[in-house]
Formats: C-alpha cells, structure tokens, sequence
C-alpha cells in the first residue's frame, strides 16, 4: 500500500487506531483520508483493520483471573497526588528558568537604567573632560571677547553653524577658543573663559532622540563627571553646548542654578 | 466523606484501566501466574507511592511499571532472538483464521517477541493508546513504532497461516 504515501503517512497507517471512531490526532486523520483516496492503499488498510480488529477482539476475551480481581476493590482507593504549587515551584527545572528569568530581567533593568543616565553626545562629553583636564593654554587662539559674539566668530572664521552660547553665559570673557576634531572626526569648539577653571564646549550632537529633545522654553542640563571635572551639556538645534567646570557635579549643579537666577 | 467530582473521576480511572493492566501483563508474560506476579507488583508499586503523595495521576505511569515488573519477571527465563522470523502479507481471511485461536496463544506468540517489539505489540492490540502514547511509553520514534508493529503482523500472519486452517 505503501508506496503511494509518504513515508511519514506510511508509518502513521502502520500504527492506525482500531476503533472505528475517528482519531482526535490530525497528522493520523490526514494520513488515513490520503490512504482512503487511493484505492490500492485503501483495500491494504481495510486488510489491515480487519486484522487488528480480530486480535485486538481476541485481546478483550483475555479472563482477568479472581486474584486480580480481587485487587481492583482495593485499588480503587489508590489515587494518584496531584503536584501542589509550591511542590512543583521548588522542582530544579522551574527552579533553574526561574533564576534565568531573574538574571535576564536583571541585566535588562541594568542597561535600561544606565541608558537613561545616557544621552546623544554623553560618551563625546565625556571624552572632552578630559580635554578639558590637559589643555593648556598656549594651544588657544587669544581672544578677549564677550561670550556672546562666539556664535558668529565660529560661524565667520570656521563656518559652524548654531555654534552659539547659550544666553544665561553671553557675559562670560573668553580669552581663547580653538577648534580640532575628535576621535569620530567632529569638529569641536573650545573655549576658554576669564573665569578660573571653567571651560565651554561645542560640537555637533549625535543622533537627536526625540526623549532628549531640548524644548526653546527650558534648558535641560545632562551630567557626566570623570577626572575630577563635571560638565552639563544641553542641546539645541543639533549643537551640544557643554559647560566643564573643575569639581563635582553637585558643585556644577549648584554653580548652575545660581547662574540660572 | 464525600468525593468530589474529579476525586472519584481519578480513582474510577486508575480501577477501570486495571483489567486492562492485568492483559496488558498477560500478554507480555504469556504466563498467568507471571502475569499476576507483574499485575500485583505494580499495585503494590503504586500504593505505596500513593502513601507517599507521590503516585502520578498520568494514567500511562501504570503501564509503564507495568511493562517494567514485566521484563522483570521475565529476565530470567530464554529470551527470543531479534527478529529472523518468516513474514507474510496480511491475508484476506486473516480475522476468520484469527476467530480459530485462542487468548492464550496470542498472549504465548506476543510474549515470544522480541523486546521492543513485545512491548509494541502488546500495547497497541490493548487498543488503549494512541501512536503519541505508544511512542512514549516505548521510548521509541514514530517510524521505529510503526516498524515493530508492521513487522509484528506479517509475522503474526506467517505463523497464523502454519497453525490455522483458511
């Protein structure tokens, strides 16, 4: 019969139930309606049943002896235990998938957590702190100009665009700016300001998140500290203007909020 | 006290599927009184996991320490040769050959089967399990399943043909 089936269907119909009743499997529903189709196979599996059904009948005619009976009395009292929760939370493998969904949404809570500490522009900050750490002030152009006038400095000398500092600093001296490029080849401005050990920064902002977008109304500071300088850097129009000041970033933040008055 | 529903569901499952239980030994052994031996081995067997709070409610788990006690049993006595015996296709009087025989030489000529293959026979002339079952139980894939059965009728069939008469 076989070789009109696959082999699959084939070994399905070697196993086919005995009873009439149609089987709750369907991959053996299939198989049998395939079979059926085809009338060779059909004839080979009507032999078969036929033959199952004899032995399977001359199966049921086995006489359960009197000893054997007289145990189903009592085993009608044996029952089987159904697991309780707790027993089968303390089973090793609900244990082991236990731990590892710990540890995943543990990681996962980590780095979520540390990306909201992160920001466009938050690795190039901090790498400019340590700019800030080793510049020495012969690698300036001198200037001795107000803050405010760097925007069209940077724009007329260097052509960078909204290269602007931002209006609560416009009073600042500045008595240095330099421009280089950094590891990823932006160019980045330097500044250097009357005031002792506070510098300002601008450079181009990484790809702009919608989270971070920095609304005209309110300017919204983000911190990075390393090697004993903090920065605050705000966005705006895709420029990062970064403020480094030597302390911490409890000392900048409070240095801030005076200026913000 | 009173049973509930699914209690007395439970309990009226594991009794009704015993005589079955006691054929499915029987025809494994081949024997009535090994066949008792295994029977009362597994209840015993399942008594005392059911003191312990600890016997399955999976109707298989019966048939499957069945099959153990079984084999058990059985390890002692010649066991037969992997398969070299004479095959035929099934014929076409094979069930009115079949009505000539009696449960006992079915049981004698299944018990002379090889293992897996005694087992596999055993299990699907019970006509209790579905292949997913069988599979299961036999630890065996579906194509090995349908192997031992397959080879177990042409075989069944050539002894059918030299001890009855068409």
């Amino acid at each position: 019969m076989k070789r009109w089936l696959s082999r699959r269907k084939r070994a399905l119909i070697e196993c086919a139930p005995i009873t009439d009743a149609a089987p709750s499997d369907r991959a053996m529903r299939s198989a049998l309606e395939t079979a059926r189709t085809i009338p060779e196979a059909a004839a080979a599996l009507t032999a078969q049943h036929r033959f199952d059904v004899a032995l399977s009948d001359l199966v049921r005619h086995i006489t359960i002896p009197r000893e054997a009976e007289e145990w189903f009395v009592n085993a009608a009292l044996i029952k089987g235990a159904k697991r309780s929760w707790k027993k089968t939370a303390r089973h090793p493998a609900i244990l082991a998938t236990a731990l590892a969904v710990l540890v995943l949404a543990g990681t996962g809570i980590f780095f979520f957590l540390e990306q909201l500490h992160e920001f466009p522009g938050s690795a190039t900050a901090k790498r400019l702190l340590g700019v800030a750490a080793t510049s020495r002030h012969v690698q300036f152009e001198p200037l001795n100009t107000d803050a405010i006038n760097l925007g069209d400095y940077f724009f007329m000398k260097f052509q960078l665009e909204h290269f602007d500092i931002p209006m609560q600093f416009a009073d600042f001296r500045a008595r240095g700016a330099r421009i280089f490029d950094d590891e990823d080849g932006r160019r980045v401005a330097q500044v250097v300001v009357a005031e002792r050990g506070v510098q300002f920064f601008l450079f181009a902002a990484d790809k702009p998140h919608s989270r971070h977008k920095t609304k005209l109304t309110r300017t919204v500071w983000r911190y990075v500290a390393d090697e004993g300088w903090a920065a605050a850097v705000t966005e705006r129009e895709g420029v990062c203007f970064m403020i480094a000041m030597r302390g911490t970033e409890a000392e900048l933040q409070s240095y801030l909020a005076d200026r913000g008055r | 006290m009173q049973l509930s529903g699914l209690e007395k569901d439970e309990r009226q499952g594991f009794s009704r599927s015993l005589p079955q239980l006691y054929r499915f030994c029987f025809l494994m052994t081949g024997d009535t009184s090994k066949a008792l031996r295994a029977f009362q081995n597994t209840l015993r067997e399942a008594a005392l996991l059911a003191s312990r709070d600890q016997l399955p409610t999976d109707r298989l788990w019966s048939f499957h320490e069945a099959r153990h006690q079984c084999l058990t049993i059985v390890k002692g006595d010649v066991q037969p040769e992997s398969n070299t015996m004479p095959e035929e296709a099934i014929s076409s009087d094979a069930a009115a050959r079949v009505k000539q025989l009696v449960p006992d030489q079915l049981a004698a000529w299944i018990a002379a089967a090889p293992e897996p293959q005694r087992s596999a026979l055993a299990f699907f002339y019970l006509n209790e399990f579905t292949h997913r079952e069988m599979q299961n139980l036999l630890d065996v894939r579906m194509d090995e399943l349908a192997d031992l059965i397959s080879h177990g009728r042409t075989q069944f069939q050539a002894w059918l043909n030299s001890v009855t008469e068409a």
